[in-house]
């Protein structure tokens, strides 16, 4: 059997609640604020699973239960604390307390929520199942993948998460405490300076600014602590690029000459010797050069946690593949094989990396695609790969960076310049972004 | 419209996030005004005048204290929405002054 033909079977099971889902079209487009706001809740009796707990899930389901009704939702996830992780930035440059990012998922989830807090497993799209890691099987008419991403430190030789904060090592990316040490050992380094390597992997990663960021700012530490002098700063880019957007990778570049930081391309972290603190760089040619340091930043390379990257969810070939990435189509966000199955934030296979911005601008199209097809509708809704990045330059300054899958700059406000400092974008990180992630959160935005 | 929503839902997560202090506040403005309302009374527009001045002052004062308070410095503020944004957070604060000074001054000042 074709995939095409399981998936009309699958549908026309679907068909069945659709018959009983009173889904208007009007209904179905109701991706604008007012509307959702106002909009009456849909009869429904599909029972959709959201795997996932992120803002893209946690947002998903407070949408799902406001314009559904009647519909079984399900969220599968362990994780009973939620991190605001565009805070980690903050937290681990001295300008946030570690306790600024963390909520509890219970305060998140509406009620009427089933939620099964294991992870899971096993993805079976063929028979419509998700199966938990204790091997609970669900049976899903509709689901939405919002696993987030896996953090593959395995792939740095002599990595070891645990010492971070430690012998000058330190990584923004896995949790608040390890962002908070990573603070400590800057602080550190930056009291006597020496030499500092930051690194970008060559995989897909999230918050793809975070690195630059912890770049700019370890510079104006140590300008702040009077060691600039003393110090030096190399970045070594595993691929031919800083970031994604020509004219952002350009901008950053020039200001990183300015102030003298070197950038090495094609340049891998592929070891650490902890201990000695001693970096390995695999170079484009294979050859490998070690570096001393007095200070490691380690983004590490991603890739879709086993659950997807195991399952025929994941893209079979091209680019993405690899990774293990989600196979979504780029503007719908719907799957591009299994007809039921979306997509929402870091888990899906498109070009462009993703922040909470991607996330707040991508669930309303997921949600109003998902309602097409639960009316047995082709999905209209389009996803321009929309995402944002308040890239800090300094404490007290950022660069509100906006573009789309095309690296058009897409500023939301006409008369913010996305090239110049800006304290106004300063201020929108500092004290409104993470009240305005919250309303994503709770669907309300 | 989109953007009043995002301003109106991003000040009520903020009051959210700040909800001890918000009605800590809200608490003892009630309780001013009734206090106002129920001893002799001056007109309310002597308190208004004085709320207004105070409130000015006030501005001025946090317009001066704004970047540093929010880990920022004048020496960053560049454009016109930076100044905007400057002028925008010190008004919220020396308005919420102002609606202290207002019942207060005329507690002070009754006969």
């Amino acid at each position: 059997m074709t995939q095409s033909n399981k998936n009309k079977i699958h549908l026309s099971r679907r068909d069945f609640l659709t018959a009983s889902t009173a889904i208007t079209v009007a209904a179905g487009t109701g991706i604008s604020l007012a509307s959702t706001a106002a909009q009456a809740a849909i009869k429904s009796n599909a029972h959709i699973v959201v795997v996932g707990s992120g803002l893209g899930g946690l947002g998903m389901i407070n949408r799902l239960r406001k314009q559904l009704d009647g519909a079984k939702i399900t969220l599968v996830d362990a994780k009973k604390v939620h991190h605001y992780q565009p805070g980690f930035t903050l937290v681990a440059t001295g300008i946030w307390p570690m306790d600024k990012v963390s909520n509890t998922n219970q305060e998140l989830i509406p009620a009427g929520v089933d939620w099964i807090q294991e992870m899971a497993g096993e993805f079976k799209p063929d028979t419509n199942q998700v199966i938990t890691e204790s091997g609970r099987v669900i049976t899903y008419d509709y689901l939405v993948v919002a696993t987030g991403l896996h953090l593959d430190y395995e792939q740095i030789e002599g990595m070891d998460v645990n010492r971070i904060g430690t012998n000058g090592l330190a990584s923004v990316y896995p949790s608040p405490e390890l962002a908070l040490a990573t603070w400590h050992v800057m602080q550190k380094f930056c009291k006597s300076g020496g030499k500092a390597l930051m690194a970008l992997p060559h995989t897909p990663i999230k918050c793809a600014g975070a690195p630059l960021k912890m770049t700019f700012m370890l510079a104006h530490r140590l300008q702040q602590a009077g060691t600039f002098a003393q110090s030096s700063i190399d970045f070594h880019s595993s691929v031919t690029s800083i970031f994604s957007v020509p004219v952002i990778n350009q901008e950053v570049l020039e200001r990183w000459d300015s102030i003298g930081i070197p950038v090495h391309f094609q340049s891998k972290l592929v070891a650490i010797d902890i201990d000695a603190q001693r970096a390995t760089f695999e170079q484009a040619d294979g050859s490998r050069i070690l570096e001393d340091y007095d200070f490691l930043h380690v983004p590490p390379p991603m890739r879709a946690p086993d659950a997807v990257k195991n399952s025929p969810l994941a893209w079979q070939e091209g680019p993405q593949a690899a990774g293990g990435w989600l196979d979504v189509d780029p503007g719908t966000l719907q799957h591009n094989r299994y007809k039921n199955v979306f997509g929402v934030g870091d888990i899906n296979g498109t070009a462009k990396g993703k922040t909470a911005a991607t996330v707040k601008k991508s669930v309303p199209i997921v949600m109003e695609n998902l309602l097409s097809v639960m009316a047995n509708q082709e999905p209209s809704a389009i996803f321009d790969g929309y995402t944002s990045c308040p890239l800090l330059v300094r404490e007290g300054s950022a660069l509100l960076v906006e573009f789309d899958y095309n690296n058009n700059l897409t500023p939301s406000l006409p008369f913010v310049k996305p090239l110049e400092d800006s304290y106004f974008a300063w201020l929108l990180k500092y004290r409104f972004f993470k009240p305005s992630y919250m309303a994503v959160a709770k669907g309300n935005l | 419209m989109y953007e009043i929503w995002l301003i109106i839902n991003t000040i009520y997560e903020l009051a959210l996030a700040n909800l001890s202090w918000v009605l800590s506040t809200l608490v003892i403005w009630l309780m001013l005004m009734l206090v106002t309302q129920f001893s002799k009374k001056l007109p309310w527009s002597t308190g208004v005048k004085a709320a207004v001045v105070v409130g000015l002052i006030a501005w001025v004062i946090f317009f001066t204290l704004v970047p540093s308070l929010t880990k920022s410095s004048f020496e960053y503020v560049n454009s016109a929405i930076d100044w905007l944004a400057v002028g925008g957070v010190a008004a919220a604060f020396a308005g919420l002054l102002a609606l202290f000074v207002g019942p207060l001054y005329l507690l002070v000042k009754r006969p």
